[in-house]
């Protein structure tokens, strides 16, 4: 069994990385729900293999590793579903999500975009609100505010642009990025 | 080519693409570094933006009106409210989560559920915020006066008549618990003698504990009727309706509870006894009694055993045949085993995730009684808008699996069924069978907002049978009804997996039934 030393040690670097975990596993399964059961999974694995652990290598890198497994292991358990990804590209997303995942904390990441959010038009903000507050597809969206769905996925899709950009011009500010 | 690909992540992401369209997502994140990169930093934006509308979602549970509903009203004029929208999708999950119900055998997509702050423990909390602010302000002010003591005004008590201080006949038991309880129609003050043949009656809320002169204690549930004994050596309570549990002390002079369908008498034991319609239901937790029919052969219930009956005889009767002692764990959690009582601490309280434990009992064929899990619950503060810990009870095939990696693939992988309790939502899942998907249930009411929340110990069971299903929330059955699981007697076992993680303990309480008789 891991010492109280470890299991501190474990909870920092997992507190770390739940957030990117989480991104990862549920960019690749889309149901938000589904994908924190497997975060769930992920944890546990992690702590009772932490020992075997080698602190000289990326613990995101590590726990990202396991949890692209679960997620392949997801694809091959629901046989139908939703499109996939192959495993080629999962195994592409895990790099990139190693390449950038030491770089800057999510909870600067965060307070970066709620600021970036005050400065958003009424117009973007709603659609926002409607998309991810009430959980409405684009075509229901496109329904409420009388547009065509097209004109709703490019507006957010650009809304979400000027977002990043925002983000990292913050983070820049701030030294983080 | 940026935009594109931009268009087709947020496609991804929200599920809104074609297959063409994914399997050009697929290839660039193959052949394009920087692709994958954007994906990812997609992928996290998508989350940091889900986190802050559900942080909104959660403040508009407390009172604060939406920022979207305003535009949209100024906008449209008369947009759909969200309470609106969301007292129809509640109404359409209990329209899909009602007992009986067989369950879906295809796993239901849903979108995230957000869990809104209960109202109960948003409102003290504002309250007690609301506290602090003013005293800071009155700490920040100049020293205070010295205080004025004032006459406090009298605080009338509510009106209750007493029973007389002499009952209409010899005194029979105490009350020395009383909430919304009526003797003979009339509310009685704490401390009143009852008389023999007094008729007890606790309201819908109700509760009401008696002492008897032996020091047995009989303990009226909500809704109970009963009528005291007759004068004597002889103590026997007439059951209308209601449940009581009792517990008698050792005593020459026999203790019963009856009623139309016949007698439940005490050898020496605590035991209770339920009127539920058409039958009664007697359940012994220690000690032995003897249940008799109004007609119909007697028979004797030692611990844990249960009887249903009723006037004609014992209709189902369930004793305990298998002493679970050998449990198997497969966890980083301290426990201890005590039979089939497994007492889980936690050491672990401040992990940000569940810990989960595997404990598996002596195997159990399911397909010839029933098996039940309970775990008594406390679920620890809400850490964050992501604290999803909760506690999970299983009951799976035995398999033999490698202990370096233990989860959910592995039963996955069969048959199963499942019960998860988390802030306020309880989830019902099973799988039929290797090649099929998970169904999931949201047993969604209101009052499990009150009993699924932090820091408020509860009970949940889950029993599964043969052919049937049931769930228990703090004793009331939330679930029950027809399984539609392959079991065969290939399948046995039961794995509890405790996804609990509380700085306290959890009792997971493992019974295995034989039923005899034709019930439930």
């Amino acid at each position: 069994m891991p010492s109280a030393d470890q299991h501190q040690a474990f909870i920092r670097h997992f507190l770390q990385h739940q957030d990117d975990l989480r991104a990862f596993v549920a960019s690749a399964i889309r149901d938000w729900a589904r994908a924190d059961d497997i975060v769930q999974d992920v944890s546990v694995v992690l702590w009772e293999r932490y020992e075997q652990y080698d602190p000289q290598y990326a613990f995101g890198a590590w726990a990202r590793g396991i949890a692209a497994n679960l997620v392949k292991r997801e694809y091959r358990r629901v046989k139908r579903g939703p499109q996939r990804l192959s495993e080629a590209a999962i195994d592409a997303l895990c790099a990139a999500f190693d390449e950038a995942a030491e770089e800057r904390g999510s909870g600067e990441r965060q307070a970066a975009l709620r600021a970036c959010l005050g400065e958003l038009g009424d117009k973007p903000r709603h659609l926002l609100s409607l998309r991810y507050e009430e959980d409405l597809p684009h075509q229901d969206i496109a329904a409420r505010v009388s547009t065509s769905v097209e004109a709703v996925s490019k507006m957010i899709s650009r809304t979400r642009a000027a977002l990043q950009r925002c983000v990292l011009k913050r983070l820049k500010l701030e030294g983080l990025g | 080519m940026n935009e594109d690909l931009r268009a087709l992540i947020d496609a991804w992401l929200t599920g809104e693409i074609t297959e063409d369209q994914s399997a050009e997502l697929d290839r660039a994140l193959r052949e394009d570094p920087q692709a994958a990169r954007l994906f990812a930093e997609l992928a996290r934006q998508e989350q940091d933006l889900r986190r802050f509308h559900r942080t909104r979602s959660d403040q508009r549970a407390a009172g604060q009106q939406p920022l979207s509903a305003r535009h949209e009203r100024q906008v449209t004029g008369d947009g759909p409210n969200r309470s609106d929208q969301r007292s129809t999708r509640a109404v359409s999950r209990h329209a899909g989560a009602s007992g009986g119900q067989r369950l879906p055998r295809r796993t239901q997509r849903t979108r995230r559920r957000r869990t809104p702050i209960p109202i109960p423990i948003l409102v003290p909390g504002l309250a007690v915020a609301a506290l602090l602010v003013i005293g800071v302000v009155l700490l920040l002010r100049e020293p205070p006066a010295p205080p004025v003591v004032e006459p406090q005004p009298v605080v009338e008590a509510p009106e209750m008549t007493p029973l007389p201080s002499e009952p209409a006949g010899p005194t029979v038991a105490t009350l020395i618990e009383a909430v919304g309880l009526r003797v003979d129609g009339v509310p009685v003050a704490l401390g009143a003698e009852l008389a023999a043949g007094a008729r007890v009656t606790t309201t819908a809320e109700g509760r009401a504990t008696m002492r008897f002169d032996d020091g047995s204690t009989a303990v009226l549930g909500a809704g109970c009727e009963l009528v005291l004994p007759p004068a004597g050596d002889a103590t026997e309570l007439v059951l209308e309706r209601g449940r009581v549990v009792s517990e008698v002390q050792p005593r020459s002079a026999p203790y019963a509870v009856g009623g139309e369908h016949g007698r439940v008498t005490v050898l020496g034991t605590r035991f209770s006894v339920e009127r539920q319609g058409a039958r009664s239901l007697a359940a012994v937790e220690r000690g032995r009694v003897q249940v008799a029919p109004t007609s119909g052969t007697a028979v004797e219930l030692g611990p844990r055993d249960e009887a249903e009956f009723d006037a004609s005889g014992i209709r189902a009767l369930r004793r305990e045949v298998v002493g679970v002692e050998a449990w198997r764990r497969y966890g980083s959690l301290a426990d201890e085993r005590d039979g089939r009582r497994l007492r889980v601490a936690f050491t672990n309280a401040d992990l940000p995730w569940q810990a989960a434990a595997w404990y598996e009992p002596e195997p159990i064929d399911l397909t010839a009684r029933p098996t039940v899990l309970a775990a008594q619950v406390t679920l620890p503060p809400r850490a964050s808008d992501d604290d999803t810990r909760g506690v999970s009870l299983v009951v799976a095939p035995t398999l033999d699996f490698d202990q370096g990696d233990l989860h959910r693939q592995e039963f996955q992988a069969e048959t199963f069924v499942r019960v998860i309790a988390i802030r306020g939502l309880v989830r019902l899942e099973t799988k039929d069978g290797p090649d099929a998907d998970e169904a999931r249930q949201w047993i969604d009411r209101p009052a499990l907002w009150e009993r699924v929340a932090p820091q408020r110990p509860f009970r949940l069971e889950l029993e599964v049978g043969p052919e049937l299903v049931t769930l228990r929330l703090d004793g009331e059955q939330v679930f029950h009804g027809p399984h539609s699981l392959p079991l065969t007697s290939a399948h046995r076992g039961v794995r509890v997996m405790n996804k609990l993680l509380v700085g306290g303990e959890a009792v997971v309480d493992f019974r295995s039934w034989r039923v005899d008789g034709d019930s439930p």
